[in-house]
């Protein structure tokens, strides 16, 4: 369904992203992990429509997405640095949303903002961080998307609000199939949730694979003192080994 | 191609912009109208707003469209918004054209508001016993009353209020869509005012830039004026300035349709914006400039700027070559060093300072192919001297072929047609070049540099065209070239002035001595000393057949060398001259009116005056 080929990128003569391929399956949660700097939030701009990519491509259903408007509406993102409009509230935000996505969905919307303790009448720039997270995610999960783009989505958050997110987006790909890319830093989260994982490391991806046989395979390597290995583990092994995908 | 959401939302967040500007249009125009303290004022007022002319006005139009674009075009400088807005479902010309639509409406609705509160009649109700300038100002007003308006008439009618909308409109469109170019192009609002005043002075600095080349490296050019040629491109690429020195002041000549270029200008930015809108990188926000390319040449055009205006100013102060060289080496490092820092945000150039050399190369390759366009390339110039056979006529020394506005259809005495004299300029036009250096920038041949003057020559050719050359030589070179005996001859010097040319113009000679102490008002208020007429036209060719003679020796040499200054010998004695206007062709223009007789020549006027029956003439205090 979301198809990199031989994506390059670079920033000032500076290449960040060096021939990634990524294949994301529909109804999956995809993890992507790597470590600072490795080009996760520049792949994830990639796939929502931001960046332009010097080389390679990225498909949704076989269309480009950048600068493809059909595609974009089809996608919901929440950004590692979230911006709203400066003087609105979460309402207002809804509306906006509301003329800009055909398929945003009003009852959702209000189902969504019931379930947290957000006032729809203060200015989203005024909330903690954690609030913003929680109304970025609800405006992403009220237009329906087909595809939720999340980088670094629970960062910084409370157990109680991480776990809100997590059953938001889980119920969504549960209820409508939605495929889910999520990029992290905090490996024992992503060991619960992903399906399937990347493992990117200075711009190139070392391993994507099922998690599940991840594991297996990992556990015939013997990286770890009990079975099956955790996500932090064979992270840590692929990084130091610089295992790769055939 | 528009997004509907986003242009209600973009007009929704910044409607206040257009309140606010709304407001300031209305309270700028009740000050503007009640603000002057007459009876007259409101009208006045009102014809003023109508005309542009107040400057509130001229400001508001600068503000306003810079202002709506800092804030619809505000996702260029600010990384956050521009991810977030360029992942929504547009595409980038719809975020693009919707933000231009979105500003233009903002900027139109103050516009309209204004031209719709104009709409107010107002009846022309001053009474004849009104006096001042302000009213003045207003029967002048010529923009806004074409034909005499009667008592009772409505000043501010329909077609006036629209052609004040009309222009408002394409004054605030052009600067809107400059804002738009300047900012598509940066990623940091600061730099992108300066990238969108770089761009409104950037053809008037080529045009300098041209010029000064021009002066200095092709011999015998010279365009009269730098500044003034280079202001007139400059208003013309600013409709602000343009409202306020042309038809305020009407300083410069106009090029053409002014409102027709701005509105061509205005489109070929709107288009060039929008191209550069859907190309840019979003990665690049924050940047000072969003292109490379862009930047470079931006770094490279500045430091060219500084590098001939270091030269050109050193040119101006006759610095030898090498110091000239110098100043333009300086000129290129300083200018690089200070563009460098403003595209880099940084103070810190040391690693920058790699790429200088490129840029340096590139300078000197220009310099080079300047060097030889203007050595080479321009002889067919440089060396030019009409076939004699084709001159009818010369000008020496007389700046006015080379005014803008000069016209041989009016001004034709000012060359002198005598064979002889046509023939002894061509023979020092030839010495001129003969003894050239291969670079201008180098004095001639000359025994004293600081005596240097600009020396013009100008052939009226049987065609009509006229051909101008300027040198800047010494006296001793003028002098051995033959250049001065042009300068001195009496046909020459006469022929240079319209009075003494054609002296029938003239129509009254009054004359009188002025007694040290005192000032010109005394003599014309009967205080001090008395006044003599001669209006009599046998009477005045014989005066201004004398005058001419007495002006022809105060432009010898050695008049010059008299002591004391022979202008203010306190016996002399002040002529002025009453020319007959309605017989001066139209467009004439720097005729003099009058002179001063110096000591020597006294007897002689007496002995004139007295046989034309003016016994009272005295020069006794």
């Amino acid at each position: 369904m979301i198809q990199i080929s031989n994506l390059r990128k670079s920033f000032d003569r500076h290449e960040v992203i060096k021939g990634l391929n990524l294949s994301v399956n529909k109804g999956s949660i995809y993890g992507l992990v790597g470590v600072n700097g490795s080009g996760k939030t520049t792949v994830i701009k990639h796939l929502a429509g931001v960046y332009r990519a010097d080389s390679g491509t990225i498909h949704l259903d076989g269309a480009e997405v950048y600068d493809n408007a059909k595609a974009k509406a089809r996608i919901g993102y929440v950004p590692d640095d979230l911006y709203f409009f400066p003087s609105y509230n979460l309402k207002m935000l809804g509306q906006f949303y509301k003329r800009i996505y055909a398929t945003w969905n009003d009852k959702r919307f209000a189902e969504l903002m019931k379930l947290t303790e957000l006032n729809p009448k203060n200015r989203v720039s005024r909330f903690s961080k954690g609030m913003q997270k929680q109304a970025a995610l609800i405006l992403a999960l009220s237009i329906c998307p087909d595809i939720l783009l999340l980088d670094e989505p629970i960062d910084g958050l409370d157990p109680i609000v991480r776990k809100r997110i997590f059953t938001w987006m889980i119920e969504d790909v549960a209820d409508r199939q939605m495929t889910v890319l999520i990029s992290s830093h905090n490996l024992k989260e992503m060991d619960g949730i992903c399906d399937t994982v990347g493992i990117i490391k200075n711009g190139s991806m070392l391993i994507e694979q099922d998690l599940d046989e991840l594991k297996a395979d990992m556990q015939t390597k013997a990286i770890s003192e009990h079975l099956p290995p955790t996500l932090d583990e064979i992270f840590v092994y692929v990084y130091e080994s610089g295992v790769k995908n055939d | 191609m528009i997004s509907k959401g986003l242009l209600i939302e973009q007009l929704k967040r910044f409607w206040m912009i257009s309140f606010l500007f709304s407001l300031t249009f209305i309270i700028a125009g009740i000050v503007i109208v009640l603000g002057r303290g007459y009876d007259f004022a409101p009208m006045q007022g009102v014809v003023e707003i109508l005309s542009m002319e107040d400057n509130l006005i001229l400001i508001i139009s600068l503000a306003l469209p810079l202002t709506v674009a800092s804030f619809t075009f505000g996702v260029f400088f600010n990384r956050k918004a521009s991810i977030t807005i360029y992942a929504l479902p547009l595409t980038k010309s719809q975020i693009g054209i919707t933000n231009a639509l979105a500003g233009i409406i903002l900027c139109m609705i103050p516009i309209v508001i204004a031209s719709l509160l104009l709409l107010i009649p107002i009846e022309y109700n001053l009474e004849p016993y009104v006096s001042g300038w302000g009213w003045m100002r207003l029967l002048e007003n010529e923009a806004i009353f074409p034909n005499a308006i009667a008592h009772g008439d409505v000043i501010n009618t329909i077609p006036v209020v629209a052609r004040f909308f009309a222009r408002m409109t394409i004054i605030v469109l052009f600067y809107f869509a400059l804002s738009w170019l300047a900012f598509s192009l940066s990623g940091n609002f600061v730099i992108g005012l300066l990238t969108g005043l770089f761009f409104n002075l950037l053809p008037a600095a080529l045009v300098f830039l041209a010029v000064i080349i021009g002066e200095i490296y092709v011999f015998g050019f010279h365009a009269f004026n730098v500044l003034d040629r280079s202001m007139i491109v400059f208003i013309h690429s600013n409709p602000v300035l343009w409202r306020y020195m042309m038809e305020n002041h009407n300083r410069f000549e106009t090029i053409m349709n002014p409102y027709l270029l701005f509105s061509g200008l205005t489109m070929v930015m709107f288009i060039v914006a929008f191209t550069i809108s859907r190309l840019r990188k979003l990665e690049r926000t924050g940047d000072s400039i969003i292109f490379t390319p862009v930047k470079h040449a931006l770094i490279f055009l500045v430091s060219l700027c500084f590098m001939i205006l270091f030269g050109g100013f050193l040119h101006m102060y006759d610095q030898p070559p090498l110091v000239f060289h110098i100043g333009l080496i300086l000129g290129f490092g300083l200018g690089f060093v200070i563009s460098q820092m403003i595209a880099e945000k940084s103070f810190h150039m040391i690693r920058k300072l790699k790429s200088f050399p490129y840029f340096a190369g590139l300078a000197v390759a220009l310099y080079g192919i300047t060097l030889f366009v203007t050595q080479v390339g321009m002889g067919a110039y440089i060396n030019y001297i009409p076939p004699r056979s084709d001159i009818v006529g010369v000008s020496i020394d007389n700046w006015m072929p080379w005014h803008t506005t000069f016209d041989t259809t009016y001004h034709q005495h000012l060359f002198v047609s005598n064979p002889d004299i046509i023939d002894l300029t061509v023979q020092a036009h030839e010495k001129i070049l003969d003894e050239r250096n291969y670079l201008n920038i180098t004095p001639l041949r000359q025994s004293n540099v600081s005596q240097r003057r600009h020396r013009h020559i100008a052939y009226l050719l049987e065609c009509g065209r006229i051909v101008t050359r300027m040198y800047l030589i010494s006296d001793t070179f003028a002098e051995r070239t033959g250049f001065n005996d042009i300068v001195y001859n009496r046909e020459m010097i006469v022929a240079g002035q319209l009075i003494f040319s054609h002296p029938e113009l003239v129509t009254e000679i009054s004359f009188y001595h002025m007694p040290e102490g005192y000032w010109d008002d005394d003599i014309w208020r009967g205080r001090v000393g008395s006044i003599t007429y001669v209006n009599d036209p046998t009477q005045l060719e014989v005066l201004m057949h004398f005058f001419a003679d007495i002006f022809v020796e105060q432009r010898q040499p050695a008049f010059f060398t008299m002591k004391p200054d022979p202008h203010f010998r306190p016996e002399s004695v002040n002529v002025s001259f009453i020319v007959d206007l309605d017989r001066l062709p139209t467009g004439t223009f720097g005729f003099m009116s009058g002179f001063t007789i110096d000591g020597e020549h006294l007897e002689s006027l007496q002995d004139i005056l007295t046989a034309f029956g003016f016994p009272n003439f005295t020069v006794e205090e």
